[in-house]
């Protein structure tokens, strides 16, 4: 301890290695849901395109905007309990999460557009891809929530001993996937034409 | 920490702007390339997140290396089915 601050190597691995094996197998799996989508687009092109134009851009980059801040914001939290400034960190995950929940209100509500105006799974190859993969991907999202909630509790006094500092830095890098994943989602289900 | 801080900030702001730059460019369709560059606007901002947010520099070896290999093997599928 230092002023207050914890001594950490900058040059150690963050996180326990096995939340870096579980999150390439995360990465693996969204690999093959990102290529089968593309295989079966490439025999039906022009319905994809078709089915795409319905699909509502603003709201979804408004959605990449508040994930990407939301890692953001997590990753200043990290630097944050790296100096020992809990309470900064704690503020940068819960800040994170509400951000987190704007993606969720976000997509809820494109899903609820999306099946108000009779467009369901059913509709076609890319709604059932759209449905399927974003699904999952929501699923993630509120595991993350989840995992978010439990360690900006956990937080109770304004120190982050190093077990601490490492369980948030498997969290974080847990929710940076999950924003990686939707860069890419949303590149192929509103871009790519 | 600050120049951390900062450099975590730049980096925010070139994802926001590349996002709103292939938007953009979706929405102009002024090339008929626009899912290439839709995918390689997308993987250039997947490397941000890797490198500055996730601090994959930092991992071991055996990582850096899986990960980075995903990066290239997904983006050159996507890229040779768009193009199929």
């Amino acid at each position: 301890m230092n002023n207050g601050s914890l001594r950490i190597d900058e040059q150690r691995s963050p996180a326990e290695d096995g939340i870096w094996l579980f999150v390439l197998g995360d990465l693996i799996v969204f690999a093959l849901f990102f290529v089968t989508f593309m295989v079966y687009r490439a025999d039906a092109a022009p319905s994809y395109a078709a089915a795409q134009q319905s699909l509502n851009t603003q709201l979804g980059t408004a959605n990449t905007i508040a994930l990407l801040t939301s890692s953001w914001v997590l990753a200043l939290g990290v630097h944050s309990a790296r100096l020992g400034a809990a309470l900064n960190a704690k503020r940068a995950i819960w800040l994170s999460a509400c951000l987190g929940l704007v993606f969720l209100g976000g997509k809820v509500s494109e899903y609820y557009l999306k099946l108000g105006s009779g467009i369901a799974a059913e509709e076609s190859d890319f709604f059932m891809f759209y449905f399927v993969f974003t699904g999952i991907h929501f699923v993630h999202v509120l595991i993350g929530l989840l995992l978010l909630s439990l360690l900006a509790l956990s937080i109770k006094t304004d120190q982050l001993g190093e077990r601490h500092l490492r369980m948030f830095e498997g969290g974080a890098i847990y929710w940076h996937m999950v924003d990686l994943l939707w860069i890419v989602l949303f590149a192929l289900f509103y871009l790519v034409s | 920490m600050v120049d951390a801080k900062l450099k975590l900030t730049f980096v925010w702001l070139v994802l926001c702007l590349t996002t709103l730059l292939s938007v953009g460019a979706s929405e102009a369709s002024f090339t008929q390339h626009l899912a290439l560059i839709a995918l390689g606007i997308a993987f250039f901002k997947v490397l941000l997140v890797m490198i500055y947010f996730m601090e994959l520099p930092l991992a071991t070896r055996k990582y850096r290396a899986a990960y980075l290999g995903w990066v290239v093997v997904v983006l050159l599928a996507l890229v040779a089915l768009a193009r199929a």
